[in-house]
């Protein structure tokens, strides 16, 4: 009877912890102090097709399951993990991000390398990141929010701002670009351009207007 | 009246005209692609990426079609300096554009059928064919498809290393077409050197083609 009882109750206590780590009971947790959030994700495209429990840990990480309140925000990882989008969108990936820039496998990595452009990057907007749209609605399509001197890439972190949070504490591309990757537009080494102006300027200065001054000072006149 | 000789076959002539064009329109699309906040010649930064990608792919072709032609006509010699070219005739041709230019001193190596260039263009035209726009190209095509050669690209220091190499030598090239329309005006007068890489007909007593 004794032992009877006592699998009953280590049974039981199975079942609590096992509820009370599921996704469900986790989502409940998140939502104490990310509930704002948590609506903004039901509201957006991922809203109906993700189910309950399933609303924060399909993107979030396993890291961000552990306790993380009382941090300052610095010190938190956003725990997204790019990979986790693959499990669903990825089939035709570069097919689709095909006819919006002419080099998809240079943006995206199927197998989630955040060498490449993260999806956030494009797919989430300023003020609602967790409200991600379809991507006929919302997307970011213009290049040079990247591939420019002020890139997003390149922004320093705001506090005020989670989407530059998103981008800036897992996916800043400063450190990319110190382990050799290459934003055209964006990365470049000042002196090096301004060498290479100076080049320019040096030889249209000295082929036209001197070495070409002279050649006319110095021309045949009529008669001669 | 003077006698002209056919100096630019027809096909060096095509050739010539698509490398132009692929140059310029790669010089100005690669502009805006580095500097895409000052310069929107081709519109759109991803324009500008479509144009450079597939006249880059043009100029590669163009550039094997130069290749493959010189070798087997054996027209390459024309760019190869011979003994006298170095270090004399290139010296004899640099003190011409210091000096004798301004003297209206005769051209010292005018072209001829069997060698249509002077020691400067030689060596000018052989390092920039023959070294550096295969490296410019090959990093080009490196840059446009970089999956495919990612280990090589790592060991050299990554795509950053490449996008340098690639950025440096399209500056110089910049500046080797400058200099070249330059130079082109330092024939018998100042067109004739345009108008000889159109028709193909030089006047035989005249010189210079940069």
């Amino acid at each position: 009877m004794n032992r009877t009882r006592y699998y009953l109750i280590v049974l039981s206590m199975c079942i609590v912890l096992s509820c009370s780590y599921s996704g469900l009971a986790l989502e409940n947790k998140c939502s104490f102090c990310h509930g704002s959030a948590l609506e903004e994700v039901k509201q957006s495209v991922h809203g109906a097709v993700l189910g309950d429990g399933q609303r924060c840990i399909i993107c979030h990480g396993s890291q961000y399951e552990q306790r993380h309140y009382g941090k300052h925000i610095e010190e938190i990882e956003t725990g997204f993990e790019i990979n986790r989008c693959f499990s669903c969108h990825g089939s035709d990936l570069y097919v689709r991000h095909g006819e919006i820039f002419p080099q998809p496998q240079l943006h995206l990595n199927s197998k989630g390398d955040t060498s490449q452009t993260s999806c956030v990057t494009c797919h989430v907007e300023e003020k609602d990141p967790h409200l991600i749209k379809p991507a006929k609605i919302y997307a970011l399509k213009d290049c040079e929010e990247c591939h420019s001197s002020d890139s997003i890439l390149l922004t320093t972190p705001s506090k005020s701002s989670l989407k530059h949070q998103i981008i800036g504490t897992t996916f800043t591309n400063s450190e990319l670009t110190e382990r050799g990757q290459y934003v055209a537009g964006a990365n470049r080494i000042p002196i090096l351009d301004n060498l290479c102006v100076i080049l320019i300027i040096l030889t249209i200065i000295g082929v036209f207007v001197i070495h070409g001054g002279v050649r006319f000072i110095t021309r045949k006149r009529k008669g001669e | 009246m003077a006698e002209k000789i056919y100096l630019h076959p027809v096909l060096e002539r095509v050739w010539h005209a698509i490398h132009a064009i692929c140059i310029v329109v790669l010089i100005i699309s690669g502009a805006q692609i580095h500097w895409p906040g000052a310069i929107h010649l081709f519109g759109s930064f991803q324009t500008a990426v479509s144009v450079h990608n597939w006249f880059g792919l043009l100029l590669v072709a163009d550039f094997l079609l130069w290749l493959i032609y010189n070798l087997v006509s054996r027209r390459i010699i024309h760019y190869i300096p011979n003994k006298r070219d170095i270090p004399n005739g290139l010296i004899v041709q640099a003190k011409f554009y210091i000096c004798g230019i301004f003297k209206h001193d005769p051209h010292p190596y005018p072209p001829t059928v069997d060698e249509k260039f002077n020691p400067l263009q030689k060596m000018s035209y052989l390092m920039f064919m023959g070294l550096m726009m295969p490296i410019l190209l090959i990093s080009g095509i490196l840059y446009l498809y970089p999956l495919y050669f990612a280990d090589f690209i790592t060991s050299i220091g990554g795509l950053k290393v490449l996008a340098v190499i690639h950025f440096i030598l399209a500056i110089i090239f910049a500046a080797f077409l400058i200099a070249h329309l330059y130079l082109a005006t330092t024939g018998h007068t100042i067109q004739d050197n345009f108008i000889s890489i159109v028709t193909g007909y030089a006047d035989s007593e005249e010189e210079e083609e940069a």
